[in-house]
């Protein structure tokens, strides 16, 4: 019999430095899943990412146990890297923070594949640029 | 300490770069992680009537701590989402909410109760009542702020472990010890001589405490705060480690430092496509496999130094 299904949580970690401090203990906490056992699967998981910020979804059965699927870094994440910058522009029509080449983006592109729901590169290189243009990063 | 919930509601034609781009202000300002509503989100099962219903609207929302800071947070954050309406990329509203840290670290025990972990061992926690069946022994154990509540798989392929191959009067040393569970499982097996060692200052007094709470003697038992055994002198009979694959492998690196000769090595927490590299590792210290024991995707694994 397939496990009953209770909650979906969405949350945005740090690979390998997740703990039972917020956003996961509350966010995990209030449906009785067993936050130290998330954050070790979670770190165990993404022990060779470190320093990026992974997306994880979490599915939480009625029974309380769960499992979880990670996530591509988000493409923002992936672009301040690129660009080496700490942080986008507020106002990304005005502010140009950094820049970021096409072959950056295209690489960038490859990495997000899974998650875009496209096999073509093309099509990605453009909702990567996309998202550049919407933090302030050139792509030259 | 207390936390300020920020959530922010947001439209936006892109939802997922709005997502994006949100969580960013929460990064500069120093938050590790947020939590993402997605009502667009997939459901790989069934989602019935009495599920918690996905949410209606997207919305960011990040804990930020209620300190000094808070105030200039706050005006930051309310800066960047006044520009990003005026971008046109985001319009979006904030909600502030108190949290105590109390209310999420308590509100998951109501889930948990006694549970027989290995063929000797029920871990119990200390607001349950539990009497044991002939052959059991109990492992009192709150679940706290740290690794080990004792029901993860790799944990109690540990415990499994220590039953199969810990003698009595040995010494144990647990790297990475946690909330200390593998050192009490260790005591009630027999061991005389117990040392943990954490990385993490708070796992050392947890430890301690649920050593002492499972009556332990203080003279039998030491717990230290440091990196693996970089610090620690002396060698045990029996060295145990449930961490991860690469911190075990780095572990193996300085392991004869404090493993006797012909002493045995118990490593878990790692995850099933992290086996052969251990393995291999294990074998170019010139380490004798004796048992893998696996449990869905954990593996831990048993070898004996040569003597």
């Amino acid at each position: 019999m397939a496990k009953k299904l209770l909650a979906q949580i969405k949350l945005q970690v740090q690979a390998g430095k997740a703990t039972p401090s917020p956003p996961i203990g509350p966010a995990l906490g209030q449906h009785g899943v067993n936050i130290m056992d998330f954050c070790k699967a979670f770190n165990a998981r993404t022990a060779n990412d470190a320093g990026m910020v992974i997306p994880v979804v979490i599915t939480v059965y009625q029974d309380r146990s769960f499992t979880f699927i990670t996530k591509t870094p988000p493409a923002s994440v992936l672009l301040k890297k690129a660009a080496k910058i700490a942080k986008g522009a507020a106002d990304p029509k005005r502010d140009k923070v950094g820049k970021v080449t096409r072959a950056q983006v295209e690489e960038i592109a490859k990495i997000k594949m899974p998650d875009l729901n496209t096999n073509d590169l093309d099509a990605a290189c453009l909702v990567v640029s996309g998202t550049a243009r919407s933090m302030g990063i050139e792509v030259v | 300490m207390k936390w300020l919930e920020v959530k922010i509601t947001y439209e936006a034609e892109d939802p997922a770069l709005a997502a994006d781009l949100i969580a960013d202000i929460f990064y500069g300002l120093g938050s590790g992680g947020v939590v993402v509503d997605d009502p667009d989100l997939e459901t790989s099962e069934k989602w019935d009537a009495d599920c918690v219903p996905l949410p209606k609207k997207p919305a960011v929302t990040a804990y930020l701590p209620a300190d000094d800071r808070i105030g200039q947070s706050c005006m930051t954050i309310n800066n960047h989402l006044s520009r990003m309406a005026v971008a046109g990329t985001v319009t979006g509203s904030i909600n502030y909410r108190q949290v105590n840290e109390e209310d999420w670290a308590e509100s998951w025990k109501a889930f948990f109760h006694p549970k027989k972990i290995s063929d000797t061992f029920v871990i119990k926690p200390t607001w349950h009542d539990y009497t044991p069946k002939a052959g059991e022994q109990i492992i009192e154990l709150d679940p706290g702020m740290a690794f080990g509540a004792g029901t993860h798989q790799s944990t109690i392929l540990c415990v499994r472990m220590l039953e199969n191959y810990l003698n009595p009067g040995q010494s144990v040393l647990d790297v990475g010890t946690g909330s200390g569970i593998l050192l009490v499982a260790a005591s009630k097996l027999g061991a005389c001589q117990l040392t943990g060692v954490d990385v993490d200052p708070s796992a050392v007094a947890i430890a301690r405490e649920n050593l002492l709470l499972n009556s332990v003697d203080e003279t039998v038992f030491d717990v230290k705060c440091g990196d693996l055994v970089n610090d620690l002198t002396g060698q045990y009979d029996l060295v145990v480690a449930n961490i991860l694959a690469d911190v075990i492998c780095n572990l193996l690196d300085d392991l004869d430092k404090v493993l006797k000769p012909g002493g045995l090595f118990i490593g878990s927490g790692i995850i099933e496509n992290a086996r052969s590299e251990v393995l291999k590792k294990l074998e170019h210290k010139g380490y004798g496999l004796i048992e893998t024991l696996t449990d869905q995707e954990w593996v831990a694994i048993a070898a004996r130094r040569g003597v």
